[in-house]
C-alpha cells in the first residue's frame, strides 16, 4: 500500500519537474552566465580548463563552502565514529605478491594524483579529482599492509592547513584587491603550467584537503569494519 | 507625587524585600510591611489629587500612561490597605514556612501589578500589569504544593483564555483607533458601529468575567482560594477578584463614558441586562453549592463567587438602566465585601495557624473560648456578609434591592434576596462549626492568636462597623465614581443617602437598635434571674452520653444536603475538566503524526510537495 | 573598510585552525569558538551603519554580480549574522564546561562550522551559494546530534540525515530548474527576470525549493526529524539547532519567498495565504504535542516547532508591521528557547534523567538556573514583562490589521496555541518550584562559565521585553529590506 503511495506521489512530482523542464529549451546556448563564461572565460581568468575557471574563479567560494561540507563530512564521521571504535582488533595479513605490488603503484598513484590537481587548470581534471585519486592510493595501502595506518595527527593537518591556505589566499585577495578571492597572480600565457592567477595554488590546496580528508574518511571507516 | 514613582515604589519594594531576605529574615519583615504602609500612606495623602502622566514611550511606540482618577484612588486605597493588613497578618502566620522571600516579594508585587492595573491610562499597560498579576497569583497559589498545584493550573489556565481574549480586544480597538489611551478610546468608541461595540463588550466581558468568576466562568475560584495560603487567598478573595468588577467599570467608562449614561446603544443596555441575569445566577447557585461545603475556605470561596454576583448584577443592572442607585450599590459592595472576606478569611487562617492548618467544620468547634478575637472578627463577617443592619454588608446590599425593586425587576431581586437566605443558613454553620458548641479535647490549651494577627482582624472588624454605621465615608469617592462614569450623582450624608429611588439614614437603624438592646438589657437583668445548669443536665435528657461526644457538629443541615445535592453539582465544572479531557486525549492523538519511523516522515515530504504541484496543476489557486 | 565576507571566512578559517591548535594542547579547542564570534559580533555592529542606509553588496572575486557569487548584506543579513554570532558565542562559552567527552575538538569545530553555515546562508545572494551553506549547515548539524555517540543521538541523526538529504535534493533540483528557466543563480537576477510564480514551470522550482528548506525550517508536514534530533543532541547543539538552525530555514524561506518569486500581499498569487495557513497549522501541531510530553527536552522540541509556525505564519501576513513581528518573534525565540535549553542542560545533568518528573524540587536545588528557566518559559509563552510579549502583541496586531476574516480565525488558532503553551510551561515551573522531589541531588548551581551565557540571556530576555526599542528600529527597517524587492533587485543589479 505505502509503495503504491509513494510511487504515485513521485510520479506527481515528476509530471511537475517534467512540465517545468520541458519550458526550458533543450541544447540551445541559452544561459545568460554561461555564455559569458564561455566567451570572456579565458580571457578573463587564463585558465584554459573552462571548468576549472568557474569553479575556482567565478564561483570560487562555493568551491570552499564544498570544500568545507567535505571537511564537515570527514570530521562528522570521526566525531561519531571515532567514540565507538578505537581499540584494535587482528588483521588477517596481506599476501606477499598483493603488498609488494602495492608498494610499487603507490608513489605512481600519488604521481598521478599529482599531476591531476597541479594541472587543474589545463587539463580536465583539478584539485576534487586530483584529491580523490590520492586517496585511493591510501586504499591500495590499507588493501595490501593491512597494518599499516596513517598518522591521523599528520592528516588533519594537512587537511586543516590547506584549508586554510585556500582561506589566506582568499583574504590576501581582500586584502589586495579589495575583494575575496580576486585575482592577486597576473593571468600569464595561457596553457602554460604557471598561468591562471590564483587558481593552482587553489587546487594545490583543495587536492591536498580532499586527499587527506577522504584517506582520513577511508581510516574511519575501516577502523569500524569488524 | 508622580505615579510612575508610586508604581517605582511598590515593584523595587518587591525586589528589595526579596535581597533583604537573604541578609536577614527580620529586616525583610520590616522593609514589606514599611513598602506596604508607606504605599497606604501615599494614597490617603492623593486623596481628590488627580493625576495624569505619560511615563514611558519605548514600548514600540506606545504611548504607556498613568491616571489617578475617583475610580483607580478608590480601587487603590482598597488594594494598598488589604495588603499592608495581608502583611502583617502574614508575619506570623509565614513564620517557619519555606521560601518565605519568595512569599513576600511575591505578595508585594501583586499588589504592585493591581496597584498598576487600577492606575494605568492606556489599555497596553493595563494588559501589562494584568498579566503580571496573573502570573504572580499563579505562583502564590501553587505556594503550599500538592493539591495546590491542580488548583493553581486551573486558575492560570482560565486566566490565561481571559487574558488572550483580552489582548484581541485590545489589539483590535487598537488597529480600529489607532490609539490605546482610555480616553481617547472612549471618544473613538461613541462613533463605532453597534455590533463592533458588542464584539468589545463580550471579549472584555469574557476576560473579567473569569476574573471574577462569573457563572459559568467561575470553576477556578474555590479551588484556588482553597488551597493557596490564607494570607493571599485574603488578598486574592478581597482584591484580586475585583480587579474584573474593575474591569467592567472601566469597559463601562470606555463604552458609555463620554456619551453620558442615557444615550447608550441598545447592545450596550442588553449586553448588561445578560450580565445582570448572569450576575443573579451567580448569586443564587454558588450560595447554596457554599452550604454543602465542609471546608472553611471552599465554603468562603463559594460565598466570594456569590457575593461577586451581587457586584455584577448592581454594576450589570445600573447600566443597563442608568440607575445610579444600582451601580454605586455594586461598586460599593465591592469594598465591603472585599472587607469582610478578607476579614473572614484572616479569622479561618488564624484558627489554622492554631490548629496546625485544620480547616475542616466537622473537626473544629468552641473556639470561642480560645481565640475571642478571631470569633467576634468572624461574627462581624458573616454579619457583613449576610448583611445585618449596623453593617457594611447590609447598605450596599440595601442599595441594590432597592434599585432593582424600584426598577420594577422582581425577578432580579427575588434572586439576591434567596441569595442572602443562603448566605444565612450557610455561614451559620460556618460560625457554629469553627467557634461556638463544644470545644474538643485536644484544642482545650490552644493559645490565642498573636497579636499581628489581632490587629488586621481589629482593623477590619472596625471597618465593617464603621462602613455600616457611618456609609457615607466611602459613598462620597463612590459617587464621584458614578458622575465620572456618566451617571446620575447620588445625594449623599453621611448616613446614607436620598435620592428619588430611595432613601437610606442609618442613623434612624443606630438609634432604633440601640433602643431596642438597652430595653433588652434592661429586661433581662430586671425580670429574671439564670440559673446555672450543667451541660450534661440538659442534654440528651440526663441519658449518659460519653465525654468529649455530646455535641456534634459534623453533618450540619444533613437533611437539606441530601435534599439539594442532585440540583447542586458543578455542573459547568465537570463540563470543563471533561472538555480538558478531550484536550489532552485529542493531543495525544495528534502527537501520533510523529510515529518515529523514517519512512513516513519522508513519504509526508514528498505528501507535501506533491499535494502542492498537484493543486497548482489540477486548480491553480496559487 | 569592513567586508561582510569576513562573516564568513574568518569562522571558517578558526574552524581549520582547530585541528593544528588541538595538536598543541588538547584544552585549546574549546577556547577557540568565542574569538571568531566575538569578531563577527564587532563586524556586524561596524557595518549595521551602513547596511542600515544601503545594504552591502559584495562580490567575490570582483566580477559583476550576475557573473560571479555575491554577499549582500542588508538588515536583515546583518541582524540575523549578528543573532548567530552573539548566541553561538553564549553557547560555546556554555559549552566550554558543558563538552566533557568525546572527540571534544571536533565537536568545537563542528559547532564553529555550523554557525559559519547559518551566516552565510543569511548573507549570500546567490541561490546556488545559499545550498551550498545549507548544506554546511545542515551536515554539521546531523554530526552534531550523533555527537553524544549514544543510540538515541545516533539513531536520530541518522533519521535526520536521511529527511535532510531528501529536502536537500528537493531544493537542489529547484534549484536547478530555475538555473535552467533563466540562466543564472543570483537571486537579483532571477527575481528581475521572473515575472509571476503562478505559472507552472515556475511554480515547480518554488514549490521544491519550499518543500527542500521547509524540511530545515521545520514547517508541518516536513518537521518529522525535529522532536528526535533536537532532543537527543547535547544540549547546547539543541540550543543551537533550535535557536539557529531552523530560524536560518525559515528565512531562507522567506528570502525566497518574497525577493525571488515576488509574492506579496498585492500580488495576484495568494499562496502566502496558504504558508499562512500552514504556520498556524504548525503552531496547533507543535503545541499539541508538546502539551501531555513527558521528555523535558522533547517537550521543548515540539515547542519550537509551534514557534516557528508562529513565525512562518507572520511572515507570510507580508505586512510591514507582521514582518517586523516575525523578525520580532524569531529574535526572541531564539534566546528563549536558546536559554531553556542551556539551562535544561544542567538539571537533567544533575538529575540524569530527561523526564519531566525527575525535575522535582529542581528550584530548590539550582534556584538561578531554575529561574532563568522560569524566565524563558514566560518568555515563550508571551507574557509581560519578557521579550516574547512585544513579539507576539505586534503578530496579534498585525494579525488583527489585515482586516480578512481569514486572518481572524488564524490568529485564534494562534492565541488557542498560546493557551496550550502556556499549560505545559507552567506545569514545567509548578513541578521546578513546587513538588518535593529527589533530596539526593546536591545544592549546587552550575559551573560559573556556564552561568554566565545564562545569565546574559535572561538580562536581555528581561531588557529586551520592558525596552523593545532596543531591537525594533533595526527590526523595522530589516522588514522593510525583506518585503521590498525592487530594491533589493536594484542595490544588487546597479
Amino acid at each position: 500500500m505505502r509503495k503504491i503511495i509513494s510511487v504515485l506521489l513521485l510520479s506527481i512530482v515528476a509530471v511537475g519537474i517534467y512540465l517545468s523542464v520541458s519550458h526550458i529549451p533543450f541544447g540551445a546556448p541559452k544561459t545568460k552566465v554561461g555564455g559569458h563564461y564561455v566567451e570572456q572565460g579565458m580571457e578573463e581568468t587564463g585558465a584554459a580548463n573552462m571548468v576549472t575557471s568557474v569553479v575556482v574563479i567565478y564561483r570560487g567560494f562555493d568551491t570552499l563552502g564544498e570544500v568545507t561540507v567535505l571537511f564537515i563530512a570527514a570530521v562528522g564521521l570521526a566525531a561519531v565514529l571515532g567514540i565507538a571504535g578505537q581499540q584494535g582488533f587482528p588483521r588477517e595479513p596481506a599476501s606477499f605478491v598483493l603488498r609488494n605490488a602495492c608498494v610499487v603503484i603507490f608513489p605512481l598513484i600519488l604521481l598521478c594524483g599529482t599531476y591531476i590537481f597541479a594541472h587543474g587548470h589545463l587539463t580536465p581534471g583539478g584539485g576534487f579529482q586530483g584529491g580523490v585519486v590520492i586517496a585511493s592510493a591510501f586504499v591500495l595501502s590499507y588493501l595490501g599492509g593491512r597494518e599499516r595506518r596513517i598518522s591521523k595527527r599528520l592528516f588533519g593537518s594537512v587537511e586543516s592547513l590547506a584549508g586554510l591556505v585556500f582561506v589566506t589566499t582568499g583574504l590576501i585577495g581582500l586584502a589586495v584587491g579589495g575583494y575575496f578571492l580576486s585575482r592577486i597572480l597576473p593571468n600569464g600565457r595561457p596553457y602554460s603550467l604557471l598561468s591562471a592567477g590564483i587558481i593552482p595554488i587553489i587546487y594545490i590546496a583543495i587536492g591536498f584537503k580532499v586527499g587527506s580528508e577522504l584517506a582520513g574518511i577511508i581510516d574511519n571507516l575501516i577502523e569500524e569494519t569488524k | 507625587m508622580k505615579p510612575q514613582l508610586i508604581l517605582l515604589i511598590a515593584f523595587g519594594g518587591a525586589f528589595l524585600t526579596y535581597i533583604f531576605g537573604k541578609i536577614s529574615s527580620k529586616l525583610r519583615d520590616g522593609a514589606a510591611v514599611a513598602i506596604s504602609l508607606a504605599l497606604v500612606a501615599i494614597f490617603a495623602c492623593l486623596y481628590g489629587r488627580p493625576l495624569q502622566e505619560s511615563f514611558y514611550w519605548g514600548f514600540l511606540g506606545l504611548n504607556l500612561s498613568l491616571r489617578l482618577d475617583a475610580l483607580s484612588w478608590f480601587f487603590a486605597i482598597a488594594i494598598v490597605s488589604l495588603g499592608a493588613l495581608s502583611i502583617i497578618f502574614s508575619l506570623r502566620y509565614m513564620r517557619d514556612r519555606e521560601r518565605t522571600d519568595f512569599y513576600y516579594s511575591m505578595m508585594l508585587m501583586v499588589n504592585a501589578a493591581m496597584l498598576g492595573i487600577v492606575l494605568s491610562n492606556d489599555l497596553i499597560s493595563f494588559y501589562i500589569f494584568w498579566e503580571m498579576m496573573s502570573w504572580c497569583t499563579f505562583l502564590l497559589i501553587s505556594y503550599n504544593q500538592h493539591r495546590a498545584l491542580d488548583a493553581g493550573m486551573k486558575y492560570i489556565i482560565m486566566s490565561m483564555i481571559g487574558s488572550v481574549a483580552m489582548l484581541a480586544g485590545i489589539l483590535s480597538l487598537y488597529v480600529s483607533f489607532d490609539t490605546l489611551l482610555i480616553p481617547q478610546i472612549a471618544s473613538s468608541l461613541a462613533t463605532a458601529s453597534p455590533g463592533y461595540v458588542l464584539f468589545v463588550l463580550v471579549i472584555f466581558g469574557i476576560a473579567f468575567g473569569i476574573k471574577n468568576a462569573i457563572m459559568p466562568l467561575h470553576t477556578w475560584l474555590p479551588d484556588s482560594y482553597a488551597e493557596a495560603p490564607s494570607p493571599f487567598t485574603a488578598v486574592l478573595s478581597g482584591m484580586l477578584t475585583r480587579m474584573g468588577v474593575y474591569g467592567l467599570l472601566l469597559i463601562t467608562y470606555v463604552i458609555g463614558g463620554m456619551i453620558g449614561g442615557t444615550g447608550l446603544g441598545s447592545n450596550v443596555s442588553k449586553f448588561n441586562y445578560v450580565l445582570a441575569w448572569l450576575g443573579a445566577l451567580t448569586i443564587v447557585v454558588p450560595t447554596f453549592i457554599a452550604m454543602l461545603q465542609n471546608d472553611a475556605k471552599q465554603l468562603l470561596a463559594w460565598h466570594g463567587i456569590g457575593q461577586g454576583g451581587y457586584m455584577v448584577l448592581g454594576i450589570g443592572f445600573g447600566v443597563a438602566t442608568a440607575n445610579s442607585l444600582a451601580l454605586a450599590g455594586g461598586i460599593f459592595h465591592t469594598l465591603n465585601h472585599a472587607i469582610y472576606i478578607v476579614l473572614l478569611f484572616m479569622s479561618v487562617a488564624a484558627v489554622q495557624y492554631r490548629t496546625g492548618g485544620v480547616r475542616d467544620l466537622n473537626s473544629l468547634g468552641g473556639l470561642v473560648a480560645r481565640m475571642p478575637v478571631a470569633f467576634v472578627g468572624a461574627l462581624l463577617g458573616i454579619s457583613g456578609l449576610i448583611g445585618l443592619p449596623l453593617t457594611n454588608g447590609f447598605v450596599s446590599k440595601w442599595m441594590i434591592y432597592k434599585a432593582l425593586i424600584i426598577e420594577g425587576h422582581p425577578f432580579l431581586a427575588f434572586a439576591a434576596l434567596i441569595g442572602t437566605w443562603g448566605t444565612i443558613l450557610s455561614v451559620y454553620k460556618f460560625l457554629h462549626n469553627m467557634y461556638l458548641g463544644q470545644l474538643p479535647e485536644k484544642y482545650k490549651h490552644l493559645e490565642k492568636s498573636p497579636f499581628s494577627m489581632q490587629l488586621p482582624i481589629a482593623v477590619l472588624s472596625s471597618a465593617v462597623v464603621l462602613f455600616g454605621i457611618l456609609p457615607g465615608i466611602p459613598l462620597r469617592v463612590i459617587n464621584k465614581i458614578c458622575t465620572w462614569l456618566g451617571f446620575s450623582s447620588l445625594d449623599v450624608t453621611i448616613w446614607g443617602f436620598t435620592s428619588e429611588t430611595g432613601t437610606l439614614n442609618t442613623i434612624n437603624l443606630l438609634a432604633a437598635i440601640v433602643v431596642v438592646s438597652a430595653v433588652v438589657w434592661v429586661l433581662f437583668h430586671r425580670a429574671a434571674k439564670s440559673v446555672v445548669v450543667a451541660q450534661d443536665d440538659n442534654y440528651a435528657a440526663g441519658a449518659y452520653v460519653p465525654r468529649d461526644k455530646y455535641h456534634y457538629t459534623a453533618g450540619f443541615y444533613e437533611p437539606l444536603f441530601t435534599m439539594l445535592r442532585p440540583y447542586l453539582r458543578d455542573v459547568v465544572d465537570e463540563f470543563y475538566t471533561a472538555l480538558a479531557g478531550a484536550v489532552r486525549k485529542s493531543c495525544g492523538a495528534v502527537r501520533r503524526i510523529y510515529t518515529g519511523d523514517v519512512g513516513n516522515y519522508v513519504t509526508y515530504i514528498i505528501l507535501f510537495l506533491a499535494s502542492l504541484i498537484l493543486v497548482q496543476l489540477r486548480w491553480r489557486p496559487w | 573598510m569592513v567586508n561582510p565576507v569576513l562573516l564568513i571566512v574568518v569562522p571558517l578559517g578558526f574552524a581549520f585552525l582547530i585541528p593544528i591548535l588541538s595538536l598543541l594542547s588538547k584544552k585549546a579547542a574549546k577556547y577557540i569558538p568565542p574569538i571568531p564570534l566575538c569578531f563577527n559580533i564587532v563586524v556586524s555592529l561596524l557595518l549595521l551603519p551602513r547596511a542600515l542606509e544601503n545594504p552591502v553588496v559584495v562580490s567575490i572575486g570582483g566580477w559583476q554580480p550576475a557573473f560571479s557569487i555575491n554577499l549582500v548584506a542588508g538588515p536583515v543579513g546583518i541582524l540575523l549574522s549578528a543573532v548567530v554570532a552573539f548566541v553561538g558565542l553564549l553557547v560555546s562559552i556554555y559549552a566550554v564546561d558543558y563538552i566533557r567527552e568525546g572527540a571534544t575538538d571536533r565537536y568545537h569545530m563542528l559547532f564553529l562550522l555550523l554557525l559559519t553555515g547559518a551566516t552565510g546562508v543569511v548573507l549570500t545572494g546567490d541561490i546556488f551559494n545559499l545550498f551550498v551553506f545549507f548544506e554546511i549547515l545542515c551536515i554539521s548539524s546531523y554530526a552534531l546530534v550523533a555527537y553524544a555517540g549514544d543510540k538515541a543521538g545516533i539513531e536520530s541523526a541518522v533519521k535526520y540525515l536521511i529527511q535532510g538529504a531528501v529536502g536537500s535534493s528537493l531544493l537542489l533540483i529547484g534549484i536547478g530548474l530555475l538555473y535552467g528557466l533563466f540562466g543564472t543563480l543570483n537571486m537579483a537576477d532571477i527575481a528581475k527576470a521572473l515575472q509571476s510564480p503562478s505559472s507552472l514551470p515556475v511554480f515547480v522550482p518554488m514549490a521544491l525549493i519550499i518543500s527542500g528548506l521547509g524540511v530545515e525550517a521545520a514547517i508541518f508536514p516536513l518537521n518529522g526529524w525535529l522532536p528526535d534530533a533536537h532532543s537527543s543532541a547535547p544540549s547546547p547543539v539543541s540550543a543551537i539547532l533550535s535557536g539557529i538552525a531552523i530560524e536560518v530555514g525559515l528565512y531562507a524561506i522567506a528570502r525566497v519567498v518574497f525577493t525571488i518569486f515576488g509574492l506579496s500581499i498585492d500580488s495576484t498569487s495568494n499562496f502566502l495565504m496558504f504558508l499562512a495557513v500552514l504556520g498556524i497549522l504548525t503552531l496547533l501541531v507543535g503545541e499539541m504535542c508538546a502539551l501531555g510530553q513527558n521528555n523535558i527536552k522533547r517537550m521543548l522540541a515540539y515547542s519550537s516547532i509551534g514557534q516557528m509556525g508562529l513565525i512562518l505564519f507572520a511572515l507570510a501576513m507580508a505586512s510591514s508591521y507582521a514582518v517586523v513581528g516575525g523578525l520580532f518573534q524569531l529574535v526572541s525565540h531564539t534566546l528563549a528557547k536558546a536559554l531553556l535549553f542551556l539551562t535544561v542542560g544542567y538539571m537533567t545533568y544533575r538529575t540524569h534523567s530527561l523526564d519531566v518528573s525527575a525535575l522535582a524540587g529542581i528550584g530548590k536545588r539550582m534556584p538561578i538556573t531554575s529561574l532563568a528557566f522560569t524566565i524563558g518559559a514566560f518568555s515563550l509563552i508571551g507574557l509581560p514583562p519578557f521579550a516574547g510579549f512585544p513579539s507576539k502583541l505586534l503578530i496579534v496586531r498585525a494579525a488583527l490589521a489585515t482586516k480578512e476574516c481569514l486572518f481572524f480565525v488564524l490568529i485564534g488558532g494562534a492565541l488557542l496555541g498560546t493557551v496550550i503553551e502556556a499549560a505545559y510551561f507552567f506545569r514545567i515551573v509548578q513541578v521546578l518550584y513546587f513538588k518535593d522531589g529527589n533530596t539526593n541531588i546536591a545544592r549546587k548551581q552550575v559551573p560559573a562559565v556556564a552561568l554566565i551565557p545564562i545569565v546574559i540571556f535572561v538580562i536581555l530576555i528581561v531588557g529586551i521585553g520592558i525596552y523593545p526599542k532596543f531591537i525594533t528600529g533595526l527590526l523595522s527597517s530589516a522588514a522593510a529590506e525583506l518585503l521590498n524587492r525592487v530594491d533589493y533587485i536594484r542595490n544588487v543589479l546597479g
